[in-house]
């Protein structure tokens, strides 16, 4: 036996170990900062808009194009520029939050209620009722998703209620599809057959039993449907299709700065680091729960 | 062997979910406005537009609408667009290779970055190596697609000059596209790939390979990652079919002549054969392919097929 | 394959103002050069015109489109009768020789002789009426040929026509100039309009070549042009939707044109020596339309408001903020200077919010009222800041404004169901006579989407009475009438009139920038 499988071997075994304590308390400190990170940026949506730095919708022809950390011409300080209508960069941003914060999470919400109910109920009750939704979860899985929601947003309107609807609908499907697995997994457990054979009824094995055991899938593909809602609807607004004045959100930037991007590229280069941010920050508390949560696939 | 047979059943099942995506999507289609209004401009006067709707058959009743559509697509017939007055499967067969060519290219890229990254990443696990792959992997998967094609775009194409800003033609011009497109899949397919090793390395018949005193190099390249690359390549088969769809924004920002953006501008013109096509088209390619990886799953192995 | 192909010729065929470019950052272009070298003699020998265009035409039939950037593709193949020209928006003729009413009804035009089609068909009378004709018949032209409602054509001699008219009508020439492009007869009925299309044969400089679905049109010489051959051998209209790409293209020389620009991204080029910006206060006129019999809209009835809205809004700022000064604020009146029936005597309103404020509570609403503004996004050059800032304006002088931001297909639905708002955002570019503006805003209900007001009954008479009067001055002087009372009466917030930018590589010239927004190839060359 060489050296080098021995090291190996002994690196694989404490990796283990670590598993358990060094690298679980690191996995934590990025889950922690992570979550602080969504914290700073939730209060900052929440923010009132009359606390704001300055009115995200106020234009200012002294302060166009003031690039960040710069005193303008009329002597303000915008602390990371003004846009090409001389509205300040931070205030927008906080405020452009709140509707792609609200949007994405009113959409893992909705999704989270719907795809978890319907997942289970499939998983459980089985049959046709079964085969037909999954048959629809297919199909629907087949669609191009930015171009249905694209169509949708056309039909139904651009306000935050309907793009959040419009996100849900284009999301459910996956998340149906997932919970169900986790669910025909769970059902096949000695505890779901043993609380069937002592007579609980479907309805208490499906509230008591099967969603609490799927929860944590549940809570982790939630956390993750944030930022790919957050994704979602920075390519439809940057596609000129996501949500409207006075509203505004980061793809909406984005897409504003992107004629200015020669001459003033902060104006569409920040707002596209938030929205990276943002996921990335999103993906990582989806992380640190799935290995909180889920031992199985602990330290991945 | 009854794998004919399990075929025929999966394609038989596919048909009742295009029935309900082409009824989805054509009463969808109809409710977002008048292609003929938007087709006459602003100062077209009603009684233009309506012989206009009557000559596209606009006016006719929605089921009669939908059945005549039924009944041409099944003599291979995806109707006329509006915009163009061309068949919308000429216009989409002309899209369909520069879709096709970005996509491939897209699939490439993923396998050729991956792979070397993620068994990288595994071999040296919770080292450097392994930190600097997992931050591009976590950035590759939340950075938006039009974002990191403009930045791609402003610093090959204009800052450096090395590429092309946007075209189609040559290799040159599928360059940042193609690696546009593929990111997230990069990122998706190098953490699979990753966590894929890292199980199969710590897996009993390695370390009796190992035991057997083989060499690293043929213990992991020989042993360990045919094994491991299951599950990502039938992870990016699946992802493929459905860059197809999403490439619009990689199209639109790099002028790519696909299919998403010729579905983008039938949409915003409402043109409803050529929306109807695109979405057809686009669901088969995803149906298909998913059949194909099943199918080939099954024949690799037997117990999937039971299930 | 043509991409580094095209390059290379440039980089070889204009070495000294391409030098310069390339210099500057990293060779892509001698790169590509070497890269192809082979086909170094090849590419000398031709010389190719690359356009960075906005859209991928639908068509190249110019009568069944009214986009004008579609028509100016395939107008590098068919010609009019008629020209504007470029800055005086006189109509001068062009494959005509002159024209005249003969009565005022009827409309003599003479044909300019030894012209021919490409594929052979002579130019001549059978082939003006034809054409004449043809345009009529196309829905999509429905709208204009209700302007010369029910004429005929009549062949005179081989080449002369008459267009006869049941009632007089004085634009005719405008609608020679906008419209009626001259098609091959035989060609055209044997094809259709759809086919022809696809592979348009005209008189033009250019023969229709091939073309690459959403990628380019390819145009070669027409050897045999009426006007002698053109100095361009092949021009490329290279499809680019977005505005920063054909920047990108052009400042890193893989195009010589990038047609159709805004100016925060045109002033970009203004820094790069081998380029030049050019910018033309184009026809595209903006306003804010009011739709007073909809439901919630009576204080709009009363043409005080109406005034007291012009004056909320203020023009040079909105001009100085959303544009950065480069559009042209409106006078007053829904013309531009340079269109035919341009008053001088009419000046803006002049923003002055307390006297808006006043008139409206003048007119019985001390507090205010609501309405909903819709206007569109993504359709025109910064639309959506405009609709955000004039809807701040109303806010001001305390209108409680519900804002309508519509992707440009919702919009126009909701324009035909009548739902759209109290006041919407209308960019209108016709010909520049103002009869065809004064046919839209009078026919505003059956022309879906007009202004609804209470129309003025002199207005109406004045209308009539314009209509038929083949005098230019005492045409002229009817409109300025019709614009004075407008401007009493405004039937919307008068708004600006857009300028248009397109650069130009340094290689190019006699590029001319149109008011008409459309791009003419007659008088360009390359230089060498």
């Amino acid at each position: 036996m060489s050296a080098e499988v021995l090291a190996h071997n002994g690196r694989i075994q404490g990796r283990k170990r670590r598993s358990l304590n060094g690298a679980w308390i690191r996995a934590n400190w990025f889950t922690l900062f992570s979550g602080l990170i969504l914290l700073a940026f939730l209060i900052g949506a929440a923010w009132p808009t009359s606390m704001l730095p300055y009115d995200p919708l106020a234009s200012s022809l002294s302060s166009r194009f003031s690039p960040p950390f710069q005193v303008d011409r009329s002597g303000n300080y915008h602390i990371l520029g003004a846009d090409f209508l001389g509205r300040d960069m931070l205030s927008r941003i906080l405020y452009s939050g709140r509707y792609s914060l609200m949007t994405a999470i009113g959409a893992s919400m909705l999704v989270t209620v719907f795809g978890t109910l319907i997942g289970v109920l499939c998983g459980y009750v089985g049959g046709w009722i079964d085969s037909l939704t999954m048959r629809i979860v297919d199909a629907l899985l087949a669609l191009p998703v930015i171009l249905i929601a694209i169509v949708l947003a056309t039909i139904i309107g651009r306000s935050i209620l309907t793009l959040t609807i419009i996100l849900a609908l284009t999301g459910w499907a996956d998340f149906t599809r997932v919970v169900r697995a986790e669910t025909l997994a769970i059902s096949s457990q000695p505890y779901v057959e043993s609380s069937r054979a002592i007579g609980a009824t479907t309805f208490r094995i499906v509230l008591r039993t099967l969603i609490p055991n799927a929860m944590a899938v549940v809570i982790v593909m939630t956390t993750y449907s944030v930022g790919r809602f957050i994704l979602l609807e920075s390519s439809i607004s940057y596609l000129g299709m996501g949500v409207v004045p006075p509203a505004s959100s980061w793809g909406v930037m984005v897409g504003e700065g992107r004629d200015y991007i020669f001459d003033a590229p902060f104006i569409s280069v920040i707002p596209g680091l938030v929205i990276t941010i943002v996921v990335i920050a999103t993906n990582f508390v989806g992380d640190g729960l799935r290995d909180i949560l889920d031992p199985r696939s602990r330290a991945r | 062997m009854n794998l004919p047979k399990y075929v025929l059943q999966r394609v038989i099942q596919t048909i009742p979910m295009l029935l309900f995506v082409l009824v989805l999507v054509f009463s969808l289609t109809r409710l977002t406005g008048d292609p003929a209004s938007l087709m006459l401009g602003d100062a077209a006067t009603n009684e233009s537009v309506g012989a206009l709707r009557d000559q596209w058959g606009l006016n006719d009743p929605l089921l009669i609408q939908f059945w005549d559509y039924i009944r041409n697509l099944l003599t291979g017939d995806m109707g006329a667009s509006l915009r163009y007055s061309r068949p919308v499967a000429d216009l989409i067969g002309e899209r369909l290779m520069a879709s096709m060519v970005l996509v491939t290219a897209s699939v490439i890229i993923s396998v050729v970055v991956s792979v070397p990254l993620g068994v990288l990443a595994a071999r040296r696990w919770n080292r450097k190596e392994d930190t600097l792959i997992r931050l591009f992997v976590v950035v590759g998967q939340a950075v938006p697609r039009f974002y990191l094609g403009i930045l791609l775009m402003l610093l090959f194409g204009l800052r450096l000059r090395w590429l092309p800003t946007s075209g189609y033609g040559t290799w040159k011009h599928l360059l940042l596209p193609a690696f546009t497109l593929a990111t997230p899949t990069i990122a998706l397919l190098t953490r699979l790939v990753r966590s894929s090793m890292l199980e199969v390395l710590s897996a009993d018949y390695i370390r009796t390979a190992r035991a057997k005193g083989l060499g690293e190099r043929s213990v992991v390249y020989r042993h360990a990652l045919r094994n491991a690359l299951m599950a990502p390549i039938t992870m990016l088969a699946i992802q493929a079919a459905q860059l197809v769809g999403s490439a619009v924004v990689v199209e639109q920002v790099f002028g790519w002549p696909g299919l998403g953006r010729l579905a983008l501008d039938a949409i915003y013109a409402r043109d409803f054969p050529l929306i109807q096509g695109i979405v057809l088209i686009l669901c088969l390619i995803v149906i298909v392919t998913n059949l194909v990886v099943d199918v080939s799953y099954g024949f690799i192995n037997p117990q999937a097929r039971a299930s | 394959m043509y991409g580094s192909n095209r390059v290379a010729k440039d980089a070889l065929s204009s070495a000294t103002s391409r030098r310069a470019l390339i210099g500057a950052s990293g060779a892509i272009g001698v790169g590509a050069a070497l890269a192809s070298g082979t086909r170094f003699a090849a590419a000398q020998e031709s010389s190719t015109l690359t356009i960075a265009f906005n859209l991928d035409p639908s068509t190249l039939n110019p009568m069944t489109t009214t986009n004008i950037a579609e028509e100016s593709v395939a107008a590098a193949v068919l010609e009019k009768l008629a020209l504007f020209e470029a800055e005086t928006l006189e109509v001068t003729p062009w494959l005509a020789e002159s024209w005249e009413y003969i009565e005022p009804t009827v409309f003599q035009i003479k044909l300019k002789s030894g012209i021919s089609f490409t594929n052979g068909e002579p130019f001549d009378a059978t082939a003006a009426k034809f054409s004449l004709e043809a345009w009529a018949e196309s829905p999509t032209m429905a709208q204009s040929a209700s302007q010369i409602a029910g004429y005929s054509v009549d062949i005179v001699d081989d080449l002369t026509v008459t267009i006869t008219t049941p009632n007089p009508v004085p634009t005719i020439p405008s609608l020679l100039g906008r419209y009626m492009y001259m098609v091959p007869p035989v060609y055209y009925a044997e094809v259709g309009p759809d086919e022809f299309g696809l592979a348009p044969i005209g008189t033009g400089p250019f023969i229709y070549e091939s073309r690459r679905a959403a990628q380019d049109v390819t145009f070669v010489k027409n050897p045999d042009w009426w006007k002698g051959p053109h100095p361009i051998d092949t021009v490329v209209f290279r499809v680019m939707p977005e505005e920063l790409s054909r920047v990108a293209a052009l400042e890193a020389g893989e195009v010589d044109i990038a047609y159709y620009l805004s100016y925060s991204l045109a002033s970009r080029l203004e820094g790069v020596d081998t380029a030049t910006v050019y910018s033309v206060d184009g026809l595209r006129k903006f306003l804010s339309a009011f739709n007073a019999k909809m439901e919630g809209g009576e204080p709009l009835l009363d043409p005080n408001v109406r005034v007291a809205l012009n004056h909320a809004v203020d023009l040079d700022g909105l001009v100085e903020f959303v544009f950065e000064g480069q559009a042209t604020r409106l006078e007053g009146q829904y013309a531009l200077p340079g269109e035919f029936g341009f008053s001088e005597t009419l000046s803006s309103y002049g923003y002055d919010p307390d006297l808006a404020r006043q008139m409206i509570a003048d007119a019985g609403y001390p507090d205010g009222f609501s309405l909903t503004y819709a206007y569109t996004i993504g359709r025109y050059p910064k639309d959506k800041e405009v609709g955000e800032i004039i809807s701040t304006y109303l806010q001001e002088v305390g209108i409680k404004v519900e804002q309508k931001p519509l992707e440009w297909g919702e919009f126009d639905k909701q324009r035909k169901e009548q739902t759209l708002g109290h006041i919407f955002q209308v960019g209108l570019l016709l010909i520049p006579d103002l009869n065809e503006t004064f046919n839209y805003m009078a026919y505003g209900e059956e022309v879906r989407g007009g202004p609804m007001i209470d129309w003025n009954d002199d207005w109406w008479a004045l209308f009539e009475e314009s209509r038929s009067e083949v005098d230019p001055d005492k045409r002229a002087a009817l409109y300025h009438q019709m614009l004075d009372i407008d401007h009493a009466e405004p039937y919307a917030i008068y708004l600006y009139g857009s300028k248009d930018f397109h650069a130009v590589s340094n290689r190019v010239q006699g590029f001319v920038a149109r008011k008409d927004q459309a791009l003419l190839l007659h008088d360009i060359s390359l230089s060498s």
